[in-house]
């Protein structure tokens, strides 16, 4: 990893609402984070928390009635939320692309597998006949899709959970971006296979060197993958670190709680910790300290908003214990 | 495939012959028929309220109404019996019965009346091998009008009126088609827009109101109020003029010309069209929309296909495939045409005659026109199931 | 044939409680165009129930010293014409007021019947399969096989005219003439119009409620209650029936709004109720026969079928918004 100190992304107070009858939903409120070449960052946080509208917003996907509020996201030092919309379409897919949580649904059910790989190919290389379809095997191969030529001509409803996720892998690496949004990836599929996929992201991550982001609720996924992390709560980022530090000293009680959630192999619990509470309504959001409803360790600060702290290098989090 | 088609066309052909023989039962047992209709003439013309035995007879034979339903029926179906079979077999067979028994009921308070009981003389196969009989609908002939084109086979009314609905039909949801597609995926695409709202506005009136009131009113404005104004105005009634007339500004126009067959055209078809614009764009408004909320359709658009593309390729082509069910039953309206639409513009198309044929108790007519209503359903139907098959790769006929 | 099923189905959850209703006529007070459009059908509602305390003449008394009067003219008798006379000089106002009883009460009473129809059949065949589903599935196939209105045009032909024949039970008639504001012979035959249109007006319910019926079978929460001994009649009417309620009071007004355009057809072809009962639709049709020298005739039938239609529709509307529990708020 060669290129670790060059940046590929820089996420600064990125804020994206959804403007509905009931009221302005923040769903994203204030999102900061950097990311270099052949890094992984892994995004945590239970549903609600805002992490799939943050991974949208980074391709300006999200659709009515959100949008993107405020804040920069400059992508190789060019700012996505000024450029335009033709602009933005050229990076998407080519530059940056994304694979998604339910990869049946995610494929369009009366294209061939193989024609929606190609698309791609043909939107940003301008790649057309044999030398798609000979790239496209060779994409298929790479997923680790035995008999790519068969595959090509099928359709998504005739491949399992698995499958279809690889080939939404293969589209997305068609033209080796420079960052792949994976949000969810193993999320909707049999514990063996979400196995196989991340043995596959992570072999094609050493071949390709892409910068990650990865979604995910499940911690286990960000130990195995990830190399920093963040968690998010509320729609904002409450903690950032190092994958090792994060497990070996979690600093925020809410991500104390995240890993005291998680079963460990081996690790005989009474029982398995759990948050009390839910996600609060991101229309209303509680002044102060957005957790501190369902935390364990609130004190008479937190009914104020507590600041983004760092309290060793590298490391930051949002809490007042930390002040 | 095969077996699927196999079965469906059994599954086709038990619901037509049940719809047709359940029609005709009706058709047959309607108090109001043939007979009643000779008692009325005759009260009419001299005051007499008894009708000739032999006028009687006559109609009977005329109408088949001396056969049992059941083979009355079949002789519509397929043209049989028509006599003994093979020429010998069971000539004496009974298949009806040509002069019922009648019984005088004398009341206690000394009204009488005569109700008709058991058989006189049974009509046996041999007895009807000189009758004409049509070869059977099953075999393309649907047999004589009755009343309207007496004696003239009811295959030669049709098609002097089927031009006239094919014309009007083919032309209006054609347009339909032309217009409330892209009606439907700009007010989609567009949604919660000024023109969404606007369009959606107009199709739910348009799809909740009655097609004979949007006539009447067209009729009011663009006739009657219009050429009272001494405007420019469009004609009413009937595919051409009877008589020369002139429209203000233009001139003579001559009966029958083009020009005013073409002026009678525009409301019966403007009509029928804004009615299918409304409901068929409300319709592809509400697929697309679902449609566009699809996963595929975002994964689309992380691809970096244009936004054009994503809708006409992506979103459109999931979006069309309900709309096949809607055209299933465009056959049939082909040549069933609009009853109400053509009632109100006394268009001389089949809806017309069907209305007329009604009134008229011409029941061959009738029927002919409803069993090939059905019949072409019945292939719309299976005609969009095998198109979903070829647009929908995930349906498989079985 | 496989269709794969996609989200077709709205979520069902057990038996709503009061809570979701309250929830429903929050939503739908809210929803003003709904609400205007419930009030006028109240008011039309209304007006037709008091047609004959309003009405200001004679239903039938023709007067052919004032035939075709226009509205608001004065007969020569000196009597105020509020909506004109006629082709027989009779009354319009009085007529169009008879009229919406006759036109309006079909549309509630058939559709009610309809209902009535669609809902057991539909549930039975969804709740039990098996032959029942077969019967109840092949009458759909084929009832649906023949375009409505024909059906309709032919059935009605078949026994207008002949309605005297009906055997109907004589205190029946005078109910029903009670309701529609009928004299007794008229009974007949207006009950017989409103029984073709229920007859053949039940197949969307029943398809509708039997698939209802069928995905409310498959839950867990009747594997539940039977699981607790509940009898098949308790499970239908504790749990299929209340879930199926909202899309059906949505159908219901739908079909509030086809039965009333398939009367008012019907008539209008001049094969359903006949002059001298007044419907919106036989007053429109005798109107287009004079309307080239009276055009102010065929709008007066036309309105209230117009404003019926939209409210009835934009009410339907307003209900199905506020019954969605896709929606929240």
């Amino acid at each position: 990893m060669a290129n670790v100190n060059r940046e590929i992304l820089r996420v600064e107070g990125l804020k994206t609402h959804f403007f509905t009858d009931e009221g302005v939903v923040q769903a994203v409120d204030g999102v900061d984070f950097v990311l270099h070449r052949g890094e992984t960052l892994g995004i945590v946080g239970e549903s609600g928390s805002g992490k799939s509208v943050t991974s949208l917003s980074l391709l300006r996907l999200v659709s009515r009635p959100g949008r993107i509020v405020e804040g920069q996201l400059l992508f190789d030092g060019v700012d996505l939320t000024s450029i335009s919309e033709e602009q933005m379409r050229a990076i998407r897919g080519d530059r940056i692309s994304m694979i998604f949580q339910q990869p049946t649904t995610a494929l369009n059910p009366v294209f061939r597998v193989g024609d929606q790989i190609i698309e791609t190919l043909t939107i940003h290389q301008g790649l057309q006949g044999n030398e798609a379809q000979q790239r496209c095997r060779e994409l298929l191969t790479m997923v680790g899709l035995p008999d790519p030529e068969r595959r090509m001509r099928q359709y998504p409803h005739e491949l399992s959970g698995g499958q279809c996720q690889r080939i939404m892998i293969a589209m997305a690496l068609a033209c080796n971006p420079e960052l792949l949004i994976a949000d969810e990836p193993t999320t909707a599929l049999d514990v063996t296979i979400q196995a196989q996929i991340l043995d596959l992201m992570r072999a094609l991550r050493e071949k390709i060197d892409t910068a990650i982001i990865l979604i995910t609720h499940d911690m286990g996924v960000v130990a195995e993958m990830a190399d920093n992390v963040i968690v998010m709560y509320a729609g904002q980022v409450v903690e950032y670190a190092e994958v090792k530090q994060l497990f070996a000293n979690p600093l925020h009680p809410y991500t104390i709680g995240l890993l005291n959630s998680m079963p460990v192999l081996g690790d005989v619990r009474d029982e398995l910790a759990v948050i009390p509470g839910t996600v609060p309504s991101l229309i209303n959001p509680p002044v102060g300290c957005r957790f501190a409803a369902r935390c364990d360790r609130r004190f008479e600060r937190c009914t104020e908003t507590p600041p983004m702290v760092e309290p060793e290098q590298g490391r930051r989090v949002r809490c007042w214990l930390y002040r | 495939m095969t077996t699927f088609l196999i079965r469906r066309f059994v599954q086709m052909f038990f619901v037509t012959v049940v719809a047709a023989f359940l029609s005709f039962i009706l058709l047959y047992l309607a108090p109001g028929g043939p007979i009643d209709e000779l008692r009325g003439a005759q009260r009419q013309n001299d005051g007499m309220s008894r009708v000739d035995q032999t006028d009687v007879q006559r109609v009977r034979e005329r109408f088949e109404l001396d056969f049992y339903l059941p083979f009355r029926f079949s002789r519509w179906l397929i043209g049989w019996p028509s006599g003994p079979i093979f020429g010998a077999i069971g000539a004496d067979w009974q298949v009806g019965c040509s002069i019922p028994g009648q019984v005088r009921l004398v009341y206690p308070d000394g009204r009488v009346e005569i109700i008709e009981e058991g058989c006189e003389v049974p009509l046996t196969l041999a007895s009807i091998e000189d009758r004409r009989v049509s070869n059977g609908v099953f075999f393309g002939d649907f047999g004589l009008s009755q009343t309207i084109l007496r004696d003239r086979p009811v295959m030669t009314l049709i098609m002097s009126r089927l031009p006239y609905t094919l014309s009007l039909m083919g032309t209006s949801i054609l347009l339909s088609i032309l217009i409330a597609v892209p009606i439907g995926i700009y007010s989609a695409v567009r949604q919660y827009s000024r023109f969404d709202y606007t369009m959606t506005t107009i199709a739910f009136i348009g799809s909740s109101l009655p097609s004979f009131v949007f006539g009447i009113f067209a009729i009011l404005i663009f006739s009657i109020l219009a050429q009272r104004a001494g405007l420019p105005y469009l004609p009413s009634g009937n595919a051409s003029g009877a008589r020369d007339w002139v429209m203000p500004y233009f001139g003579r126009i001559e009966a029958g010309s083009l020009v005013d067959r073409g002026l009678r055209f525009i409301m019966p078809v403007g009509v029928l069209t804004f009615i299918n614009i409304a409901g068929w764009s409300r319709f592809i408004r509400a697929s697309m929309l679902e449609v566009l909320q699809q996963d595929y359709v975002r994964t689309a658009r992380a691809k970096g296909v244009k936004e054009r593309m994503v809708i006409i390729k992506h979103a459109l082509r999931n979006a069309l495939i309900p709309f096949i069910t809607l055209l299933a039953g465009v056959l049939a309206a082909l040549f069933g045409g609009a009853l109400i639409t053509e009632a109100v513009f006394n268009w001389p198309g089949l809806g017309r005659l069907f209305i007329d044929a009604l009134g008229r108790h011409d029941y061959n007519v009738v029927m002919a026109l409803l069993f090939v209503n059905v019949v072409l359903l019945m292939i719309g139907i299976l005609i969009a199931d095998i198109l979903y098959t070829i647009v929908d790769p995930r349906i498989r006929l079985s | 044939m496989s269709v794969p099923s996609s989200a077709a189905m709205p979520e069902l959850k057990p038996a709503r409680s009061e809570g979701q209703w309250a929830i429903v006529f929050r939503r739908l007070r809210r929803h003003r165009v709904a609400m205007f459009c419930f009030v006028v059908l109240i008011g039309m509602l209304t007006i037709s129930a008091l047609a004959p305390l309003i009405a200001p003449f004679e239903r039938d008394e023709p007067n052919l010293r004032a035939r075709f009067l226009t509205p608001m003219s004065v007969d020569n008798d000196g009597n105020l014409r509020l909506l004109g006379t006629d082709h027989l000089g009779r009354d319009y106002f009085t007529r169009l007021l008879y009229a919406s009883r006759v036109s309006l009460g079909t549309a509630f009473f058939a559709t009610f019947l309809a209902s009535a129809i669609g809902i057991t059949l539909g549930i039975l065949a969804g709740f039990f399969g098996g032959w029942v589903d077969v019967i109840v599935s092949r009458t759909l196939e084929v009832i649906a096989s023949i375009p409505t209105l024909v059906l309709l045009l032919i059935v009605v032909t078949v026994f207008v005219g002949r309605e005297e024949d009906i055997p109907i039970p004589r205190f029946v008639t005078s109910i029903f003439a009670g309701f529609f504001a009928v004299q007794t012979r008229e009974a007949n035959i207006v009950l017989l119009v409103n029984i073709v249109l229920a007859l053949f007006g039940w197949t969307v319910t029943a398809r509708l409620m039997r698939g209802m019926a069928m995905s409310v079978r498959e839950h867990i929460y009747i594997e539940a209650a039977r699981a607790l001994g509940a009898s098949n009649f308790r499970i239908l009417v504790r749990h299929v029936f209340p879930n199926s309620l909202p899309p059906m009071i949505v159908d219901f007004t739908l079909g509030v709004n086809a039965i009333l355009l398939a009367e008012s057809a019907l008539s209008f072809l001049g094969f359903g109720i006949q002059d001298p009962t007044p419907t919106w639709g036989n007053m429109l049709n005798n109107a287009q026969n004079y309307m080239f020298q009276h055009p102010w005739m065929p709008l007066i039938p036309a309105m209230p079928i117009l404003i019926a239609s939209l409210a009835v529709n934009y009410f339907g509307d307003g209900l199905r918004d506020a019954l969605d529990p896709r929606q929240r708020g």
